[in-house]
């Protein structure tokens, strides 16, 4: 079966979501990623990501509570799924094996 | 305490119609969430901004998405585009948002141009549709349809077919709840005594049925109504009911009177309700064909609902041969009548027997405009690719396929005329309204299936039109910037040669320069003639005056002759107008009372035969006037001065007398000045001599083109035909005063007379409102054609330049003068100027002969000559920019390019 490798931005949205707690929505997914890598971040791409995410079934989401701050409208919460997460663990491992043994060519480099 | 400000409305707005709905209440949530934030922290300006920001982000964003076919949540994701490969990326919108913001002459200009023409195609298709699919916003609205009898030799509609209409109940299987309606007018008379004219329809109890709408309160109209000798009954709508009993919940059983009759009320309809047409008062209509022969009766609409399984064609086909039927049995009265099922609201719009294809190949018509404004677009555009010839070799060097670069241009063509369809939908939207407006005016309401709007078939069809615009300003430019010689140019990278200017692009600017020579003046001289008819006005106050018809409900009892009846009625009437004369005179508030048969300024047109005057060169028919009858103190009334003779008197409104007074334009212009008193004049259609006693002012005058005041003969009007007249009240005080009391006299001396009042004012002010349309279509127009001219003539010229940049540079640096190489990148420009200008002088030419000089109306050779010299103008002013940059370019520079 041919598996999609997740691209840098999508892990980056997935992290995010593991790392906030509470209701975790788009909102607090920016401004973690942006305080994390110190960049700022395209909303917009966030919310496809989102999306194309929740296609690929990677995370689920839901409609959550509605605030005046909100004008009224809920926020959509999501959350990992298990899929999500092997292919997260996936993803690292790759980068993880591509990097052993670097640290002491990249030394003699620098 | 002030209230704390939201998001910008409009870039909310721009959001709810962009984001998916699925995502629109979270997504617009998160951003107001971090809005407010930001309020607190950056204040209200950088708020707002970033709002801004985000906004247009995520709506280009999410259209991409929508183009790639992922609007929709939890669709299946598709497989990842090969790099290189054909979707559209965000990539190409953000290249395309930057194009326009690199060339904002291009983006304004094309914009400007398109959005008019989608405009415009978006008005004209919204009309047509409005027209032939309206939507009935009743339960199954579809299946409701119209049954109507066309006369074939007076190819209009029979509306006297009582006798077809319980025929068509009776035997009719595909229409079931056969029913009809007549819409007349009637006095509501309320308790104080005042009267008001109101549409009333009277229907048959199947109407409601039809409707399936159940009223509000009460019951609707039933058969029983309908019998001979049953008691009047009224159901009435929910405005009226508001109105007129205050919303009393107990209200059924209450009088109404309506004319001489009262009625019971039966019931009452849900707000909103306004079936058959624009309707709010409901009696019955008595399908009673013994009452009358055979074509004879009540005008009235026939309608029904398809049974179920029947569709349209069917019904007509079984109609179709009860018509056979008919035809046969009553020869008489039947034979060219050929009965037809449409569409519910095509009788009452008047319109018949216009076929799709008809329509169809006008909106092809008008969205050629947009196909025409689009290859202008794509000349410039041309111009702009080629100046990027290099970059597209040495994408397609590195593996990009032709189609994936033709996507591109494409997809920047697109985000240019996206953005002229919104412009041009915000545009069709206003114009729409205001042509509402005037309908509303003109026909009083709005029907009840709503106005002109712009429908999601509209939003469809302009979409259509700016992808259309993309192909033809993106994808043909593209493929004629990829196509052969590609590889070639790679080779002369750093050349400066870059692609040729092909042989269509210069036709088409020829092309356009002609059209425009040829067509501006024509548009020019029509649209200026109208603004110069428009401004013809009235040299009396017309807010001073009111004018009032009577108009008397014609209900002929059974029992009485047609003919004894009209003649009671005529006295009646004669009497009626006599004592609502007296009375208004004796009113402090009104001035004057007089009596007209036309509304001043809207006289009936005439052609007129003056003795010893030869008829007009441009038409020997005679000389056009206007004819009025008035009434004796009619001039007074209107502080009309007599230039000379007498004004008309008692005895000039006598049998057989034929003075008549002329106005002053009719003595300067037709007699030239010469003394009118006693001249003779008849009218085309030979009568007899009509002698001029007398000259009065004009009422009407026309500053900016006197010739256009329009002459006017006035005739007395029989005292005993004063009835037949409009009462004309000069007023001191407020008209709506004075309209209240009209009617309420009107009511008291007869309460089957209705008054139809109206200021003069109001007629002055439709005008203007015509005048302002035209004028601002015509503006807007010749400013897209002007605009366009020259930026296709711009974008010429420096292709040219960018073209020569290298020849220029060498040519300086051997020490060619400045104006020799001016006028060498000039020539071409000229060339094509003249050449277009030449077709186009000819063009004209060719149509004000074959329209035996009408077009133009004898001013051609001012106009022609004048639009030519304005053409080469822009032209000239075009070019110069580019040709200065061309003499600014630095030798060294240009050869070190190589």
């Amino acid at each position: 079966m041919t598996r999609e490798a997740l691209g840098e931005f999508e892990q980056m949205v997935m992290l995010a979501i593991l790392q906030l707690r509470g209701d975790v929505y788009a909102v607090p997914i920016v401004d973690e990623i942006e305080r994390r890598t110190g960049r700022p971040v395209s909303r917009s791409a966030v919310y496809v990501t989102l999306r194309r995410l929740e296609d690929k079934g990677l995370i689920s989401s839901w409609l959550g509570e509605s605030t005046p701050e909100r004008g009224g409208k809920p926020r959509r919460c999501v959350r990992l799924e298990a899929e999500g997460v092997r292919l997260l663990r996936e993803s690292r491992a790759m980068i993880d094996s591509m990097w052993r043994g670097l640290d002491p060519k990249l030394e003699d480099l620098s | 305490m002030s209230r704390r400000p939201g998001p910008p409305r409009l870039a909310r707005r721009l959001l709810r119609a962009v984001l998916p709905p699925d995502s629109r209440g979270d997504i617009q949530g998160d951003l107001e969430e971090v809005f407010r934030r930001r309020l607190g922290e950056d204040g209200a300006v950088r708020a707002r901004l970033w709002y801004w920001r985000e906004a247009l982000a995520m709506s280009a964003r999410f259209l991409v998405e929508s183009l790639r076919g992922r609007a929709g949540r939890g669709r299946r994701a598709r497989p990842v585009a090969r790099p290189g490969g054909g979707a559209p990326s965000w990539l190409d919108v953000k290249l395309g948002l930057r194009m326009l913001a690199k060339y904002p002459g291009l983006t304004l200009v094309g914009g400007l141009g398109m959005a008019v023409a989608i405009a415009i195609g978006a008005g004209f298709f919204s009309f047509f549709y409005y027209h032939l699919y309206p939507t009935l916003p009743l339960e199954d609205g579809e299946r409701i349809v119209a049954l109507e009898n066309w006369d074939v030799v007076a190819n209009n509609e029979e509306e006297q077919a009582i006798h077809d209409l319980v025929l068509w109940r009776d035997e009719l299987e595909s229409v079931v709840d056969v029913a009809a309606f007549q819409e007349v007018q009637r006095n509501l008379v309320l308790p104080g005594g005042v009267a008001e004219p109101v549409t009333v329809a009277r229907m048959t109890a199947s109407g409601f049925r039809v409707a399936r709408v159940p009223p509000a309160i009460g019951r609707p109209l039933l058969e029983e109504d309908e019998r001979e000798g049953a008691r009047p009954v009224v159901v009435i709508g929910h405005d009226v009911w508001q109105t007129r009993f205050g919303g009393d919940p107990d209200v059924l059983g209450a009088d109404m009177r309506l004319g001489g009759a009262v009625h019971e009320v039966v019931g009452v309809m849900p707000e909103g309700f306004a079936f058959p047409m624009n309707h709010d008062i409901w009696t019955p209509l008595r399908a009673d064909p013994s009452a009358y022969r055979r074509g004879e009766g009540p005008e009235i609409h026939i309608f029904g609902r398809l049974a179920p399984g029947y569709t349209r064609e069917q019904a007509q086909a079984e109609l179709a041969e009860i018509g056979r039927r008919s035809a046969a049995a009553f020869p008489a009265t039947h034979e060219h009548l050929r009965p037809q099922v449409l569409p519910y609201t095509y009788p009452l719009m008047d319109i018949q027997s216009v076929s799709v294809w008809e329509v169809g190949v006008m909106q092809l018509v008008v969205s050629m405009l947009v196909v025409v404004v689009a290859l202008n677009v794509a000349v410039l555009a041309y111009a702009r690719t080629a100046t990027r010839s290099t970059e597209i070799a040495v994408r397609s060097a590195l593996g990009a396929s032709r189609s994936r670069i033709v996507l591109q241009l494409f997809v920047e063509a697109l985000v240019l005329s996206s953005g002229a369809a919104v412009v041009g939908l915000v545009l069709a939207r206003v114009g729409l309204r205001q042509a509402d407006a005037i309908m509303e005016t003109e026909i009083g309401a709005t029907p009840f299936w709503g106005g002109i709007g712009l429908s999601a078939s509209a939003v469809a069809y302009v979409a259509g039109l700016a992808i259309l615009a993309a192909v033809i300003v993106g994808v043909l430019p593209g493929l004629q910037a990829t196509g052969r010689g590609l590889r070639s140019r790679l080779g002369q990278m750093g050349g400066s040669d870059g692609l040729r200017m092909g042989r269509t692009w210069t036709v088409l600017i020829v092309a356009q320069v002609a059209l425009v020579v040829a067509g501006l003046p024509l548009a020019l001289v029509t649209g200026w003639s109208q603004v110069r008819f428009a401004t013809t006005a009235p040299t009396f106050v017309p807010e001073e005056y009111l004018m009032a018809r009577l108009v008397r409900d014609q209900e002929p009892p059974p029992e009485v002759e047609l003919e004894d009846y009209l003649r009671d009625q005529e006295e009646s009437d004669r009497a009626t107008h006599a004592e609502l004369v007296r009375r208004m005179e004796a009113e402090p508030d009104v001035a004057d009372v007089t009596y007209a048969r036309q509304t001043p300024g809207y006289e009936r047109q005439a052609l007129v035969e003056v003795e010893g005057v030869p008829p007009p060169l441009e038409s020997a028919a005679g000389h056009q006037v206007r004819s009025a009858a008035v009434g004796a103190n009619f001039f007074e009334a209107f502080d009309a001065s007599v230039l000379a003779g007498r004004a008309l008197g008692p005895s000039d409104a006598e049998e057989g007398a034929l003075a008549t007074v002329v106005n002053r334009t009719f003595a300067e212009r037709i007699l030239g000045g010469a003394s009118a008193v006693g001249k003779r004049f008849r009218y085309a259609d030979p009568g007899p001599w009509h002698e001029i006693v007398g000259v009065v002012d004009n009422l009407h005058d026309n500053a900016a083109a006197p010739d256009l005041a329009p002459a006017t003969v006035y005739h007395a009007l029989p005292a005993a035909d004063a009835h037949h007249a409009g009462l004309i009240l000069r007023l001191r005080g407020d008209s709506e005063t004075t309209t209240g009391q009209l009617r309420a006299i009107a009511a008291e001396l007869d309460p089957t007379v209705r008054l139809a009042v109206y200021s003069l004012e109001l007629w002055e002010r439709q005008g203007r409102i015509a005048l302002r349309l035209v004028g601002l279509m015509l503006v807007l127009i010749m400013i897209s054609v002007l605009l366009l001219s020259a930026a296709g003539i711009y974008a010429l010229m420096s292709f040219a330049v960018t073209r020569r940049r290298r020849e220029i540079g060498i040519r300086t640096a051997l020490g060619a003068r400045p104006h020799r190489i001016l006028g060498s990148v000039l020539s071409r420009a000229f060339a094509q100027l003249a050449a277009g200008v030449v077709v186009g002088i000819a063009l004209a030419a060719t149509f004000d002969g074959l329209a035996g000089g009408e077009l133009m109306s004898g001013t051609g050779t001012v106009v022609l000559p004048a639009v030519a010299l304005l053409m080469v103008g822009v032209g000239l002013v075009a070019a110069l920019g580019p040709a200065r940059r061309g003499l600014a370019i630095d030798p060294t520079e240009a050869l070190r390019e190589q």
